[in-house]
């Protein structure tokens, strides 16, 4: 078994660990060949031949991925799958009211990766504002932080997190710690296929996951919370999404596939099982990858690959 | 930063100002700080770095966009020096002129490089006449015909696969002519031998 392999089978039995839901094993494909040299010609000849010999030419095989990210699960949740080195982003998340209130409410996060998600575990972190105009930026607000995991090739998705791990400021948010695992389900496959891809996660948690009547009871207990979102079309998924306490559902909208832009608009407590009927909420995000390679393939390229047997 | 990226984030950054202005300052008690869409994860832009479910092809590109740049412009210096038969081998030595024609006729792909490639087939067959080695001097050949007028013509914007795709053909064909042509043939070779090795040299350099 390889270096990397060892890597990402134990990885993988943290990500298990840690998140404590799910018994998946995986047997990590791990297969390396050397070439046999071929035996030597005669020496005068052999040199004769090195000497005109050129190096391999610069180039290098590649899989061109014609990306197309599964629709997001939640809405009030955290996400299952995360950031590793190299991304960023920023989102705004708006409420059109507060719980038991008619006041609305927003906050700012900005986050960072470090890992690569895909051959072991990352940490995401995020610093979250939740102030805005009558105290300044960031006065209120929390880091969170998560480790997390996915399998493209079993289309799994594993993470572990604490939310408001650091709070300052008078934050009513608390401290959340929780674990989660996710699955992509490619219903029909074709990447303009409508009703494709179904996103599924599940997952435990302290804190907020608890249900309503938990935290006003002050009880120490662990919540279920979980969510699907399915594709409409490429640019717009429905998600539902229940948080341990209330049922929230909206639509998830990625209007330029290429520019790393999400918009999603839904309600909260459509159950009216935590504060006092729904409530609109809504937020925008911007993600990217600095080290992204940003070339593609042309449209002869393109045709050459098709065409090709 | 790209400007693509500055201005989707101005995008994001202005639709952002005007919700949270429209807000009210965070409130206490009612857990408020996480009860809309998170901003404690990238739950806001999750599909971004989810599990790609897109499709995949495998295909061959230059190690980095700076390689394929510096391809490019060394395709189109070894293009000119050939046309104006100025082009000097690594060691100082400058082939004949009408090697240089040879070479650049064939390179450069134009009208005449069915007939050049013909003549440099036979150049380098002509005392190297094995079944292998005319395959291979074939086989060469017909890759690096109009090899430097796709690397002029690549778009830095693309993978550029079928330039990268042909210069890996025409080095592998091209060591495979070497390792089937004979001792007599490599000990004293034809000009065109050396002025090929020397291009070759400079569009593989890193």
């Amino acid at each position: 078994m390889t270096h990397a392999s060892r890597a990402r089978v134990a990885a993988r039995a943290l990500c298990v660990a840690l998140v404590a839901l799910c018994g998946a094993a995986y047997i990590a494909p791990a297969s390396a060949q050397s070439p046999r040299p071929a035996p030597p010609a005669n020496p005068r000849l052999d040199s004769l031949r090195r000497l005109y010999r050129v190096p391999p030419a610069p180039v290098r095989p590649i899989v061109v991925a014609t990306f197309l990210g599964a629709p997001g699960s939640s809405l009030g949740s955290p996400s299952v799958s995360g950031v590793g080195t190299g991304d960023y982003f920023v989102g705004a998340g708006y409420q059109e009211r507060t719980r038991f209130s008619d006041r609305p409410d927003g906050g700012v996060g900005i986050g960072a990766g470090l890992g690569d998600p895909e051959a072991g575990i990352a940490l995401e972190s995020t610093l979250s504002s939740y102030s805005s105009i009558r105290h300044s930026f960031a006065s209120i607000g929390g880091f969170s932080f998560k480790l997390h995991h996915r399998d493209p090739q079993h289309l799994m998705l594993y993470a572990a997190g604490v939310e408001n791990a650091i709070s300052w400021g008078g934050s009513d948010a608390g401290t959340s710690v929780y674990g989660m695992v996710g699955h992509i389900f490619v219903l029909r496959p074709g990447d303009n296929t409508s009703l494709g891809v179904l996103s599924g996660s599940v997952g435990i948690g302290s804190g907020r996951f608890r249900s309503q009547s938990a935290v006003l009871d002050h009880r120490s207990t662990v919540g279920v919370f979980g969510g699907l979102g399915v594709r409409l079309v490429p640019a717009v998924a429905l998600a539902a999404d229940w948080t341990g306490q209330d049922l929230d559902a909206g639509v998830t909208i990625t209007p330029f596939p290429d520019r790393g832009i999400v918009g999603s608009l839904g309600f909260a407590d459509l159950t009216h099982s935590a504060g006092n009927g729904a409530r609109f909420i809504m937020s925008i995000g911007y993600g990217f990858n600095a080290r992204r390679d940003n070339r593609r393939l042309s449209p002869e390229d393109l045709n050459a690959v098709f065409k090709s047997p | 930063m790209r400007s693509s990226s500055l201005r989707s984030l101005s995008l994001v950054l202005a639709v952002g100002g005007v919700l949270i202005p429209a807000a009210a300052a965070a409130q206490t008690g009612n857990q408020s700080d996480v009860t809309g869409i998170p901003i404690t994860t990238s739950s806001v832009v999750s599909p971004v770095f989810s599990v790609s479910v897109g499709g995949a092809v495998r295909v061959i590109t230059f190690v980095t966009p700076q390689v394929a740049q510096s391809y490019q412009q060394t395709s189109a210096r070894v293009n000119a020096e050939l046309a104006s038969q100025t082009f000097t081998e690594r060691s100082g030595v400058r082939p004949p002129p009408a090697t240089q024609n040879l070479v650049y006729e064939v390179a450069a792909g134009g009208s005449t490089s069915a007939d050049a490639a013909n003549r440099l087939v036979a150049i380098l067959t002509s005392n190297n006449a094995s079944t292998a080695a005319i395959t291979d001097a074939q086989a060469f050949v017909e890759s690096f015909r109009g090899l430097l007028a796709k690397g002029i013509a690549m778009d830095p914007r693309f993978f550029n696969s079928l330039t990268a795709t042909q210069l890996a053909n025409a080095v592998a064909a091209y060591n495979a002519f070497v390792d089937s042509s004979t001792e007599a043939f490599l000990a004293a070779p034809p000009p065109e031998l050396g002025t090929i090795r020397s291009v070759l040299l400079q569009l593989t350099a890193r």
